[in-house]
């Protein structure tokens, strides 16, 4: 069974491109566009990873990452934090638990790789 | 931040205005305090004159006392000599007086009774002498004796006399000579005290009636007097000088010049005081003016992080969505299609550069570009660099020759230091024309690993190259050369080679190309 990828992301453009190349690569997808949202939309689709946007409307990436961690089933989901903020933010991002970060610009498949290599990891 | 601003220069101005207030009181006090000084030191002085000129009337008070005594010690002795007998002859008297060249005398008896007069005037002496004529009492009470004016003769010459006790056969008597002054020296004294042109001097008896003078007496404003008693009898001496003379030693220069010198220590001091509130008031406008630049710099730092921010998102998808067209992810793309959007893809790959530039640019202003530090072997950094400028050179037909001496190894951030590198020879291949020549050396000197990269290109006009590293410069040539470029990268690259501990510089003319050399510290070696 396909592994199912949770894209928390409120660029719709950026959604629907990581849409085509994590379908491309033969993961499902499901997609939340806000903080707020996030946390239902994980609960309804039990996703194997979260690829998570920082800069979010209504609470940051941060606050979603939080909301996780203190839900039991979710405290292992690995989570891969996309972001157009400033690098150091994605360190931070790291630190408080999420596998690693891709800075925006990404080219390519660079998203898909990275979780490729975290779920077969 | 403009609040902030505003309490400073209020906080400046207000310590101004203590420092205009505290300035001014000092200024007057050691005004004032020299002002008095000099009235004190030049009323000293002219008290000091006034002093000596009092001293100059007692000495000839003295000298006439003393004159007087000898006279009255003369009439003694020859009274003593010639009217010795207990009956004094009549002749006897007149030989005395007329030895003695005086006007008149008389001789008493010890009760004080007259006893002989010649020549007999009552007018001159009286004929109850003792009771009258104090000098004539002191006299028969064993004193000498000085009399005041008597009687001015017709010819107008004041008369005093002389009464001396002296002892005879028939017990103590006494004699007195009346005597003109001009039978003593008196007047010649007078004239001695007053050295002084213009100054007066006299002898008065007690009454005040002149005896002898020596010049006019004014006795008004402009004038001094100096009055000293003549201890015998009751007569004084009185001196008077111009004081307009008497004050000449502190007068002229002495008097004016401390006053100039004040006058010029204050205007000095006013000066002073002068530069001292401008160069306060100058620091003010400086402190704002650097405010001010400081506040624009922020908001161009500001303007970059945030260029830098909002160009990522829709660039993602730009690049996304070119890759997946390219792939066939949405049907099948012919080769011209394929042209076009690989020059699309090209230009998106430049937008990157630029927003990630920009990035750069915002982490060294906020100072939070981290490094990484790990030894690298500068050879294998010169080729990694080389190998991407290389499909340029291709096209262009430029050599791109590396001469590496040793590989030295240098302790850097892999990723950024390859971002100095890079930039140091796309840079050369960018402003290089068609079929020129770069060469990158790479060599170990003096403690630091060398990175030159030198090209023939288009050169830095000279008097644009102190501006090179400035974020956003471009040079002339560059930019009417149309050659693609932003300024970011050079202001970058100096900026990473600073963080290292290195340096850039460069060595350029214009039309004959440029080296740039790159030092970074040695790996292992303490700074």
């Amino acid at each position: 069974m396909a592994s199912k990828i949770l894209v928390v992301e409120d660029d719709q453009d950026i959604r629907q491109l990581l849409h085509l190349q994590l379908t491309a690569a033969g993961y499902e997808t499901a997609f939340a566009s806000d903080a707020a949202s996030a946390l239902g939309v994980a609960r309804r689709e039990r996703p194997n990873l979260i690829v998570l946007d920082l800069g979010l409307p209504a609470g940051d990436g941060f606050v979603v990452m939080e909301r996780l961690r203190s839900i039991p089933e979710f405290e292992m989901l690995p989570v891969v934090v996309i972001t157009a903020r400033d690098p150091s933010e994605g360190e931070k991002a790291v630190q408080e638990g999420a596998r690693s970060f891709i800075s925006k610009p990404f080219r390519g498949d660079e998203v898909v790789s990275e979780v490729r290599r975290v779920l077969g990891g | 931040m403009a609040r902030a601003d505003h309490h400073y220069v209020r906080a400046l101005a207000r310590c101004s205005r203590r420092s205009i207030a505290a300035g001014i009181v000092l200024l007057t006090l050691t005004v004032g305090g020299f002002a008095a000084v000099v009235v004190h030191a030049q009323r000293e002085s002219r008290d000091a004159l006034e002093e000596r000129f009092k001293l100059r009337g007692a000495l000839a008070a003295r000298f006439i006392d003393s004159n007087l005594r000898e006279f009255a010690r003369t009439e003694v002795a020859m009274a003593q000599e010639k009217l010795a007998a207990k009956r004094i002859s009549r002749g006897a008297f007149e030989d005395l007086v007329d030895e003695l060249d005086l006007q008149a005398a008389v001789v008493l008896d010890r009760r004080g009774r007259l006893v002989h007069v010649y020549p007999r005037r009552n007018d001159l002496v009286g004929t109850n002498a003792a009771a009258s004529y104090a000098h004539l009492q002191a006299a028969v009470a064993g004193r000498i004796g000085v009399s005041d004016v008597v009687t001015p003769l017709a010819g107008g010459q004041p008369i005093v006399a002389v009464a001396v006790p002296f002892a005879s056969a028939g017990g103590r008597r006494v004699f007195s000579g009346a005597l003109g002054p001009q039978a003593t020296p008196f007047e010649a004294f007078l004239r001695d005290a007053i050295p002084l042109s213009s100054g007066a001097a006299r002898l008065v008896d007690s009454r005040g009636m002149v005896i002898s003078s020596s010049g006019r007496f004014r006795r008004d404003d402009s004038t001094f007097l100096a009055t000293a008693p003549v201890r015998t009898g009751g007569w004084r001496v009185e001196l008077e000088a111009a004081k307009s003379q008497l004050y000449a030693p502190v007068s002229g220069a002495t008097m004016w010049l401390p006053w100039l010198l004040l006058g010029g220590f204050a205007i000095a001091g006013l000066a002073l005081f002068y530069l001292v509130l401008r160069l306060l008031e100058s620091r003010t406008t400086i402190a704002n003016r650097s405010r001010e630049i400081t506040r624009l710099m922020r908001v161009q730092q500001n303007f970059v992080a945030a260029a830098s921010h909002e160009l990522r998102t829709p660039l993602t998808a730009v690049v996304g969505f070119l890759d997946l067209l390219r792939k066939g992810t949405a049907g099948r793309v012919t080769p011209a299609q394929d042209e076009l959007l690989e020059a699309a893809d090209r230009n998106a790959a430049r937008l990157v550069e630029l927003a990630s530039d920009l990035q750069v640019a915002a982490q060294l202003d906020a100072g939070r570009l981290d490094l990484h530090l790990e030894p690298l072997a500068v050879d294998e950094l010169v080729k990694e660099s080389a190998e991407t400028a290389l499909p340029t050179a291709r096209e262009k037909r430029i050599e791109v020759e590396i001469k590496t001496d040793g590989p030295p190894t240098v302790l850097a951030d892999r990723r950024r230091a390859l971002q100095v590198v890079n930039n140091l020879v796309t840079n050369a291949v960018k402003y290089t024309p068609e079929d020129g020549r770069v060469e990158i050396r790479a060599y170990r000197r003096n403690g630091t690993a060398v990175i030159e990269v030198a090209d023939n290109g288009i050169g830095i006009p000279r008097d644009e190259q102190h501006r090179l590293f400035d974020r956003f410069f471009r040079a002339t040539p560059a930019r009417v050369g149309d050659i693609p470029g932003t300024g970011l990268g050079l202001s970058i690259a100096k900026s990473i080679a600073e963080l290292h501990g290195g340096s850039i510089g460069f060595t350029s003319e214009e039309g004959r190309g440029s080296t740039f050399r790159l030092e970074l510290p040695l790996a292992g070696v303490p700074e």
